[in-house]
């Protein structure tokens, strides 16, 4: 699965580059994310037109794993993304942000 | 005068493997073009029919691949229908029950999401097993 990462701010931006999260690629997802270490995290979205449940559930493992130490913000979820967050309810567990800008500048 | 729109069919079929299943959202964006869907319903669509194919390939199939998942998509203007077959083992009675919840998301859940969300995407949904397996139909309005 391809994605970047950078800093900014006190944050680790990874940035997906996958247009599609699913079943497929959601283990791999975990996996990679887990072995950056770390621990204030924004997952940038902004490039994935299509997502599962399956990669859902993957991210709700990271944020347990990021804990009450960090945090797991997720910037830039549009279209069926975004409402895969909302018919579950489970955008009331994540943090969401319209872009990473404004999820660094929100936590700041 | 009322019109009258042809309907039309396709059927895909792809191997029980999760990494396939994108194969059968490439063939769904090509009739998405053909029927002009809006990006909402396309996705409201794809997301329908990739839940319910991870279901079948999860539960029926155990994840074991060297099955065959199969798709019948019948669309008109007006409405896409979709029918998933396999034939797997029978679907757990949880996952078709008619009160299908969606799991609270203050338990933090990691899966159980598939059936409430075609629930709640589809117009109507219908379950059935026979000595060939199970078939699922789901149907959406377009209009």
């Amino acid at each position: 699965m391809k994605f970047s990462t950078h800093t900014q701010g006190e944050f680790t931006v990874v940035a997906i580059g996958e247009a599609r999260m699913d079943a497929a690629v959601a283990p791999e997802l975990k996996h990679s994310i887990t072995q950056l270490g770390a621990t204030r995290i924004v997952l940038d979205l902004s490039q994935v037109q299509f997502m599962d449940s399956s990669s859902l559930g993957a991210l709700v493992s990271l944020l347990k794993m990021v804990g009450n130490r960090g945090d797991l913000i997720i910037a830039g979820a549009k279209g069926i993304v975004a409402d895969l967050f909302k018919l579950t309810r489970m955008d009331r567990v994540f943090r969401m942000a319209e872009s990473v800008d404004a999820a660094v500048c929100a936590a700041a | 005068m009322e019109t009258t729109y042809k309907q039309y069919g396709i059927r895909l079929s792809i191997d029980s493997r999760l990494e396939q299943v994108r194969v059968l959202s490439g063939a769904l964006h090509g009739i998405g073009k053909e029927l002009q869907l809006s990006d909402d319903k396309l996705g409201q669509l794809e997301l329908m029919m990739v839940e319910a194919v991870n279901n079948v390939i999860e539960h029926a199939y155990e994840l074991q691949a060297g099955n065959d998942v199969r798709v019948r998509v019948e669309y008109s203007p007006q409405a896409v229908h979709l029918i998933i077959s396999d034939s797997g083992h029978t679907m757990p009675d949880e996952l078709h029950s008619e009160a299908r919840e969606m799991p609270n998301p203050e338990d933090l859940p990691e899966g159980g999401w598939g059936m409430g969300l075609i629930h709640l995407l589809a117009d109507s949904i219908h379950y059935i097993r026979d000595a060939k397996g199970n078939h699922l139909h789901v149907s959406k309005q377009l209009d």
